[in-house]
Formats: C-alpha cells, sequence, structure tokens
C-alpha cells in the first residue's frame, strides 16, 4: 500500500488493515493465546492508530513497524488486565505476561511469518532437516532431488529467511 | 562471491544448522577462515539459523485468518468515534454560542446556529384532508429545535410535541398557521435521543400529524 496514506480517513485505515490485519492477529493470538481476546487487541490496534495518526512518521518507522508497535503496547495491557481478573473461577489463571513475553512472542511470530514468506521449497527443506531432525539424503529421497539439492535448499532457505526478517525490521 | 567460494557456497547452509559432517566441517572451516566474504555470509546464515530456534514447528500449519468482518467492524468503529468526537465538537461550539446570546433562549433556537442537519422526518397526515408536511429535528443542548413546513396546513392554531417511549408528550410550542407561513421553529426540552416520534395536535387536542422517529 501507499506508505503515505493518510490513516485519518477510512479508505487508510481499510488498506492498512487489508495489508497488515491479519499479521497483527496473527501476534495477538500467539501471544495471548486466546482469539477473542486477539480480535480485541487488532480492533484497539487500529483505533489506536486512528487517533493518533498525526504521530505515524513514514520517515521514522514503517507503517508495519508502527502498527505492530502499538499492538506490542496493546497486548501487553489485555495480557495484564486478563491476569489481574480470570474470566473463569476455576480455570487456571494465565500467568501475567511481561513485557518481556510479549517481545519474545512478537519475535517469534515474526519468525514465524518470515517463515511464510520464503518459498515453499525452501521452508519444507527447513522443516524436514532443522525441526524434524531428519537425514539430509532421506529428505532428498522423497523429494526426488540429489542431496546437494537439499543443502543448497537449506542455503538458499536461510538466506531468504534472513532477507524477509530484514524486510520485517527485525533485528538479527 | 570468488570462483574459489562456489564449491563451499553451499555447505555453509548446513553448517550453520549445525548439520555438516565433520570431515568437510574441517575443509570449509579452513576456507572460510581465510575468506571474509564467506565469514559474513556465514555469520548471517547462522543468525537466520538462530531466529528458527525460537519458533514452534508446530504452529507453522496453523491457520491463523483474523475472523471475517473484522476489518468492516473496525471501520464502523473508526466512523463512530468520529461521529462522537464531531458532535462533542459542535456541542461546545454550540454550548459557547448560545451562552452569548442566553438574553433570549429563542434567540439561540432562530439562529441555527451550527450545521447539524438534523434528523429529517416526515409528518404523515392522521385525518382527511391534509398533506404530509416535512419536519427536521435538530440536537441542541437544551434539547431538541424543530424546524416544520407549515405553509400547507390549513389556518388555525397548533401544537407540537414530541412523543417519549412511554408516550408522554413533551410540548414543543405552538403555531397559527396563516398563509406562507413559511418555516416554524420550535423548541422542546426533550433531547432527540429521547423521542420515539413527533405530533401536531389542532388546539382541542387531536392529532393531526405524526412523525415516527423511532420504535
Ligand atoms: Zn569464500
Amino acid at each position: 500500500m501507499d506508505p503515505t496514506a493518510t490513516l485519518r480517513g477510512e479508505p487508510g485505515i481499510r488498506a492498512a488493515y487489508a495489508a497488515y490485519g491479519a499479521e497483527l492477529y496473527g501476534f495477538a493470538v500467539r501471544s495471548l493465546g486466546d482469539p477473542g481476546l486477539a480480535e480485541e487487541a487488532v480492533q484497539e490496534t487500529f483505533l489506536r492508530a486512528w487517533r493518533h495518526s498525526e504521530r505515524f512518521d513514514p520517515e521514522v518507522a514503517s507503517l508495519r513497524t508502527w502498527l505492530f508497535a502499538i499492538c506490542r503496547h496493546v497486548v501487553v495491557d489485555l495480557a495484564r488486565r486478563r491476569a489481574a481478573r480470570p474470566l473463569v473461577a476455576d480455570a487456571v489463571a494465565p500467568e501475567a505476561a511481561s513485557a518481556d513475553d510479549v517481545d519474545r512472542a512478537l519475535t517469534a511470530w515474526q519468525v514465524e511469518e518470515a517463515l511464510r514468506r520464503i518459498g515453499e521449497d525452501h521452508r519444507r527443506v527447513l522443516i524436514e532437516v532443522y525441526y524434524r531432525a531428519r537425514p539430509y539424503a532421506e529428505v532428498a529421497a522423497e523429494l526426488g532431488v540429489p542431496v546437494g539439492t537439499v543443502k543448497s535448499r537449506v542455503y538458499y532457505g536461510l538466506r531468504a529467511l534472513r532477507l524477509a526478517l530484514e524486510e520485517m525490521g527485525v533485528e538479527g | 562471491m570468488s570462483e574459489g567460494c562456489r564449491p563451499f557456497r553451499e555447505q555453509l547452509g548446513p553448517l550453520a544448522l549445525g548439520h555438516l559432517p565433520d570431515p568437510e566441517v574441517a575443509s570449509v572451516r579452513a576456507h572460510v577462515d581465510g575468506c571474509a566474504d564467506c565469514r559474513e555470509e556465514l555469520r548471517a546464515l547462522e543468525e537466520a539459523a538462530g531466529a528458527l530456534a525460537l519458533v514452534d514447528p508446530e504452529l507453522l500449519d496453523e491457520p491463523l485468518a483474523p475472523p471475517r468482518g473484522l476489518g468492516d467492524r473496525i471501520v464502523s468503529l473508526v466512523r463512530e468515534e468520529r461521529l462522537l468526537e464531531q458532535r462533542r465538537r459542535r456541542r461546545r461550539l454550540t454550548g459557547l454560542l448560545a451562552a452569548a446570546v442566553l438574553a433570549g433562549a429563542l434567540a439561540a433556537v432562530t439562529l441555527g446556529i451550527a450545521h447539524d442537519p438534523g434528523v429529517r422526518v416526515l409528518l404523515e397526515p392522521q385525518r382527511g384532508g391534509l398533506e404530509a408536511i416535512p419536519a427536521r429535528l435538530v440536537e441542541r443542548p437544551w434539547g431538541t429545535e424543530v424546524r416544520l413546513e407549515a405553509s400547507g396546513l390549513p389556518a388555525g392554531r397548533y401544537v407540537v410535541w414530541l412523543r417519549e417511549p412511554d408516550d408522554d408528550r413533551v410540548p414543543a410550542g405552538s403555531f397559527d398557521a396563516v398563509a406562507d407561513a413559511g418555516e416554524v421553529v420550535l423548541a422542546s426540552a426533550l433531547a432527540i435521543d429521547g423521542a420515539v416520534g413527533i405530533g401536531v395536535s389542532e388546539a382541542d387536542g387531536t392529532t393531526v400529524l405524526y412523525g415516527h422517529l423511532r420504535d
């Protein structure tokens, strides 16, 4: 979307939601563990963005970065509020998520999102050899490619991941 | 990347993940130690490899689409908040101006200070021989301003009121219909939100026109 589009108007809010709503929602679900609360977090994020749209400066940070910063605050607020009054009496009261927990969830979510952005072939080999710890030869046989190709996909997959994280503004 | 790097480059991926068999590690390390390009490349790959550790792979396949309609809800929340903001601003302005002309409350009514178009409603005839007439209700700090087009009414005196949900009537004033009366401006203490309808009665209390506002 046009980074200079004003958030002050409805079209601006609509465009910002279309571009980043799903990612913000994903982060909110991961960090709050509750789809209902996550929805509230996303709503509140866009409302705050709209109220303070004059503070958005594309020279300082991308719209995405700015929205995530707002959402992070909202999530911390919601997590504190929820910890203060558990909804169900006999449910295990959720641990109060600290700002550090939320930051960890935010970074993890960005990596998850970055993994979704890289090519399917690259993601596939990273999942097999890294997360599932499978031998390269086995993965190569399964995919019907030489072992060298699996190695090279690991290499290009990591490069692409690194690039995607950089684009998202995630510090290395 | 120099030609000498080529055989080692793609080994750097598995190396960054700690997957390279020992015999290969030695030769790749030997090259990397003497090659600034590959050292930098390996550092970047190791950073990406470190990031992988933060993710729970089980979650990768879990779709996380926001509920349908969330975007629309956000836009309508923004719209609502903007309306509230505008109303607050208008109230402040109207309040200030109304205070300035407090000497005659009616003066404030007739000034039509803020440009609030108000709520339009058609008053339907409740007996024969009458035509529907348009009215406009405008929210004011002191209640509701009522404007109606009286030109089409038969000559006579009329009483205007706003109806509350419990059927009580809150007066908005009276007027004499004369030829070419034009627009009549009246005032009722009832807030517009509290009115479910607006009626016009003849002097004897018979309702002759009525406009429905809400259930
Ligand atoms: Zn090299």
